[in-house]
C-alpha cells in the first residue's frame, strides 16, 4: 500500500532545490535562447539578428573545428579513457602486489585542479626547456624532440594526453561497483571451469554496465566542457587545431565580445550534448534488456 | 491546509530575502568618522619595477590620509581576465571603483555604458596642465571626461649586444635588410633572431606586424580595409621572421617569449618600456640589452614608432560624492609630476602625462628608458599597435591567423583577407 504525499507537501520539500535549480541552471539556459537571436557586446544595446548568429556560426572554420574536436574529445573519453579506467580497476580488484599504492597513485591527480595539471604538461612538453624533449635528446633522439604543442598532428594528442592518463575518478567508480558483485557468481563460474577472462566478459562486464554508463556520461560531459587543457597548453592552436566548443565560446565572449554568437554556440553545444546523452541512455536500455 | 500555510510563509520569506538583497545592494554613503574607501583594479606585478612603485605610492597615500581616505588595491595577475571582469561588472551596472583599461576607438562600449564617472568637475587648470589636450580629448565622450589618460608606451627593439657580437654582428641594424642579414648570422650561431609568440594576444609578433604594416602603408594603414598590399607585404615579412624565431614561438606565451630573450635563446625582442624592469632584474648582464628604434625599409623613410593603446584610469559613476572626490584627489596625486617622475626613474615606465626629466634623472632612469623617451618624442610617425586598434572580432582572430601564417598554413594574401573579413563581422 502506498501513502501518496500530497502535492503541496511535495512542493514544499522540493521548493528550495527547485528554486536553486531554476535560478542558477534553468534560467541561464532559457536566457541563452533570446540572447542568441541578437548582436550584443555585453554592454551596449542589443540589436536583432534573428537566426543570423547561427548562420555565421556554421560558416566559421574555428567553430566547425571546435565542434569536430569536441566530438573527438567525447570519443576519446568514451573509447579510450573509460576502458583504460575499467582495465586498471579490473587489475587492481585482483589485489596484486602494491595495489594499494597504485590505487592512491592513480587517484592523486584527481585532487589537483585541471588548470594546474595543464600548466604542468605545458612545461613538460615545452620544446626548449621541457624535460620530455630533454630526455629524448639525452637518449640520442634529437629529431624526436619536436614542438609537441605547435604541430597539427601532435597538438591535439598532447592536450588529450593528461586527460587520458588521469583515470583515477573513473577507476574509483569501477572499483566501488566491483566490490558489490557477489563472490558467489565467480565461484560458480570457476566450478563450471570458466577462465578469468570468461568471468570478466560474462559476469563482471554485464554487471558493471550501470557503472560503465555513469562513467561514459561523466567523461562525456567533462569532455564536452573541456577548456582548460587546450586553453592553457595551446590557446586552441596551432591555427585552431585544438579548438573545442567551450574554448570557442570563451574566445567569442572574452575577446570578440560577440555574446549573441556565443549563446548560439552554447545552444548548439546543449543540443550536441543532449543528443549524445540520449544515445547513451538508449544503449543503456538496450543493454538492460539484453542482460536483465 | 497546513502545507498551504507553510508554502505561503516560505514564499513570503523568500520574497523578503530577495527584496533585502535588491534594496541592500545600493551604494552606502560613508558614515561619519569612517574613512572614504575605494578599490583600485590593476595588474602591475609585485616584481615589476612599476608594480613596486605603485604599491609604495598607495601605501604612502594611505598613510598621509589616515582616517580620511583608504585606497585598497585589487591585483590581477593577467590583463585579459581583469578586462573581462571589468566588462562583466560594467554590464551588471556595478563597475569597479577605479580601474585600468585599454582604450580602443573602435570599441567605445565602456564610454557608451553610462557607468563611468565624469572627471570634468574635478579637472581644474593645474591638473589639466599635467596632460596633453589631445589625450584629454580622446578620453572625452559627449562632453564628459570619462577617463584619465595614463599610459601609452612605445614599442621599441631590445637587442642582446653580446649575442650579436658572438655572431659577428657589430652594429645594430638600421634597415630590415640589415636586420635579416643579422638574423642569418644569428641562426648560423644557433640563436633565434626574434622573440615571438602566438598564444593569447601574440603581442611580440603583432608588434612586428604593426611596424611592417606602418612602414609599408603609412601610419593610417590600419584605419581602413585590411586586405591591402601593405598588409600583404607586412604579413610576408612576419612570415619570414618566424623562420628566425625560437622553437617555442608558435604556441608560446608572452612569458615564454620574454624568457627566450632573457636566457639568450633569442637576440631581439620588441616590447614596451615595462620590459626594462624585467630585463634589469632577470638578465645575467642587463647592460648587454640595448634599446634601439625599429629598422626601416630604407633609411630615407620616415621613422615610425608603434605605441600601445592609450591605457587610462576610469572610475565608477555609482560612487558616492565623497568617494568621487576622494578618487579625483587620489588621481591628482597619482598624476602629479613628482609621482610620474618616480614612475619613470624607479618604475621604468612612461606615462601619458607631461614629464620632463633632468639629466640626472635621465641617468637614474637608465639608458633603455632614455631611449624609449627619445624614440617616443622624436619619431616622424606614430601608430597604435594592431591588436589594440582592431574591432574585437578582428582581435579575436588575429593570434590564430598569425599562428597559421607562421606555420605556412595560409599565405600572406589569405592572412590579409581573413583578417579584413574578421574585422568587419
Amino acid at each position: 500500500m502506498h501513502n501518496r504525499i500530497p502535492f503541496a507537501t511535495a512542493l514544499l520539500y522540493l521548493s528550495p532545490a527547485l528554486l536553486l535549480v531554476g535560478a542558477f541552471y534553468l534560467y541561464p539556459i532559457v536566457y541563452t535562447v533570446p540572447v542568441s537571436l541578437f548582436r550584443w557586446d555585453g554592454i551596449s544595446q542589443m540589436t536583432w539578428a534573428g537566426l543570423g548568429n547561427f548562420g555565421i556560426l556554421f560558416t566559421r572554420r574555428d567553430f566547425l573545428i571546435g565542434l569536430a574536436n569536441s566530438a573527438i574529445w567525447i570519443a576519446v573519453g568514451t573509447f579510450i579513457h573509460t576502458p583504460l579506467g575499467l582495465f586498471i580497476a579490473l587489475v587492481l580488484s585482483r589485489k596484486p602486489a602494491g595495489w594499494g599504492f597504485f590505487r592512491t597513485a592513480y587517484f592523486v591527480p584527481n585532487v589537483l585542479s585541471v588548470a594546474s595539471l595543464a600548466l604542468l604538461w605545458y612545461f613538460l612538453l615545452n620544446p626548449t626547456i621541457g624535460p620530455i624533449n630533454g630526455v629524448l635528446r639525452a637518449v640520442g633522439l634529437p629529431k624526436a624532440a619536436v614542438s609537441w604543442l605547435s604541430r597539427d598532428g601532435s597538438a591535439i594528442i598532447a592536450t588529450m594526453t593528461p586527460f587520458v592518463l588521469y583515470i583515477g575518478f573513473t577507476m574509483l567508480i569501477f572499483l566501488a561497483q566491483l566490490t558489490v558483485i557477489p563472490r558467489e557468481y565467480f565461484e560458480a563460474a570457476q566450478i563450471d571451469g570458466a577462465s578469468k577472462t570468461q568471468q570478466d566478459l560474462h559476469i563482471t562486464l554485464p554487471l558493471l554496465r550501470r557503472a560503465i554508463m555513469i562513467n561514459v556520461l561523466f567523461n562525456a560531459s567533462f569532455c564536452l566542457k573541456m577548456i582548460e587543457y587546450p586553453l592553457i597548453m595551446t590557446s586552441g592552436g596551432p591555427g585552431n587545431a585544438t579548438m573545442t566548443l567551450p574554448l570557442f565560446m570563451y574566445f567569442q565572449m572574452t575577446r570578440a565580445r560577440q555574446f549573441g554568437l556565443t549563446m548560439a554556440a552554447a545552444l548548439v553545444a546543449i543540443v550536441f550534448g543532449a543528443l549524445f546523452m540520449g544515445i547513451v541512455t538508449l544503449l543503456q536500455r538496450a543493454a538492460d534488456r539484453r542482460w536483465s | 491546509m497546513k502545507a498551504q500555510k507553510a508554502i505561503t510563509v516560505l514564499v513570503a520569506a523568500l520574497m523578503l530575502c530577495a527584496s533585502a538583497a535588491v534594496f541592500g545592494a545600493g551604494q552606502a554613503e560613508p558614515s561619519k568618522g569612517k574613512p572614504v574607501t575605494f578599490t583600485v583594479y590593476f595588474h602591475f606585478t609585485p616584481q615589476e619595477a612599476r608594480g613596486i612603485v605603485l604599491r609604495d605610492f598607495v601605501k604612502q597615500y594611505n598613510e598621509q590620509n589616515v582616517g580620511k581616505v583608504t585606497v585598497e588595491l585589487s591585483y590581477f595577475a593577467d590583463w585579459q581576465p581583469m578586462q573581462q571582469k571589468i566588462r562583466t561588472m560594467v554590464a551588471a551596472k556595478e563597475p569597479p571603483d577605479v580601474f585600468y583599461f585599454n582604450y580602443n576607438p573602435n570599441d567605445l562600449s565602456l564610454f557608451e555604458s553610462g557607468q563611468l564617472m565624469d572627471f570634468t568637475p574635478y579637472m581644474d587648470a593645474a591638473w589639466k596642465a599635467r596632460f596633453y589636450q589631445s589625450d584629454l580629448d580622446t578620453m572625452s565622450y559627449k562632453g564628459k571626461l570619462l577617463a584619465i589618460p595614463m599610459e601609452q608606451g612605445p614599442v621599441i627593439f631590445y637587442y642582446n649586444k653580446a649575442l650579436l657580437q658572438q655572431a659577428g654582428v657589430t652594429d645594430i641594424p638600421r634597415t630590415w635588410d640589415e636586420f635579416f642579414a643579422m638574423a642569418d648570422k644569428l641562426k648560423s650561431a644557433g640563436v633565434g633572431a626574434a622573440s615571438l609568440f602566438t598564444a593569447d594576444d601574440a603581442w611580440h609578433a603583432t608588434n612586428l606586424l604593426t611596424y611592417f604594416a606602418g612602414e609599408a602603408g603609412g601610419a593610417n594603414v590600419l584605419g581602413g580595409p585590411l586586405n591591402t598590399p601593405a598588409m600583404v607585404q607586412a604579413a610576408t615579412m612576419l612570415q619570414k621572421l618566424f623562420e628566425y624565431a625560437a622553437q617555442d614561438a608558435v604556441g608560446g606565451k608572452w612569458a615564454v617569449s620574454v624568457q627566450d630573450f632573457v636566457a639568450g635563446r633569442t637576440a631581439v625582442i620588441a616590447d614596451g618600456p615595462w620590459l626594462i624592469g624585467i630585463l634589469d632584474g632577470q638578465m645575467k648582464d642587463p647592460t648587454q640589452a640595448v634599446a634601439a628604434p625599429a629598422p626601416r625599409f630604407k633609411m630615407s623613410d620616415p621613422s615610425l614608432v608603434v605605441t600601445d593603446a592609450n591605457t587610462p584610469w576610469a572610475a565608477s559613476a555609482r560612487l558616492s560624492d565623497a568617494q568621487k572626490l576622494a578618487v579625483a584627489d587620489f588621481m591628482k596625486a597619482y598624476t602629479s609630476e613628482k609621482v610620474m617622475k618616480n614612475f619613470a626613474v624607479k618604475g621604468k615606465d612612461i606615462f601619458a602625462s607631461r614629464l620632463s626629466l633632468t639629466p640626472d634623472e635621465q641617468t637614474q632612469a637608465g639608458t633603455k628608458l632614455a631611449a624609449n623617451i627619445q624614440l617616443a618624442s622624436t619619431a616622424d610617425m606614430r601608430m597604435v599597435q594592431i591588436s589594440r586598434i582592431l574591432k574585437p572580432a578582428g582581435m579575436n582572430q588575429l593570434p590564430s591567423l598569425v599562428e597559421q601564417l607562421a606555420l605556412n598554413k595560409i599565405t600572406p594574401a589569405q592572412f590579409a583577407a581573413a583578417l579584413d573579413q574578421a574585422n568587419v563581422q
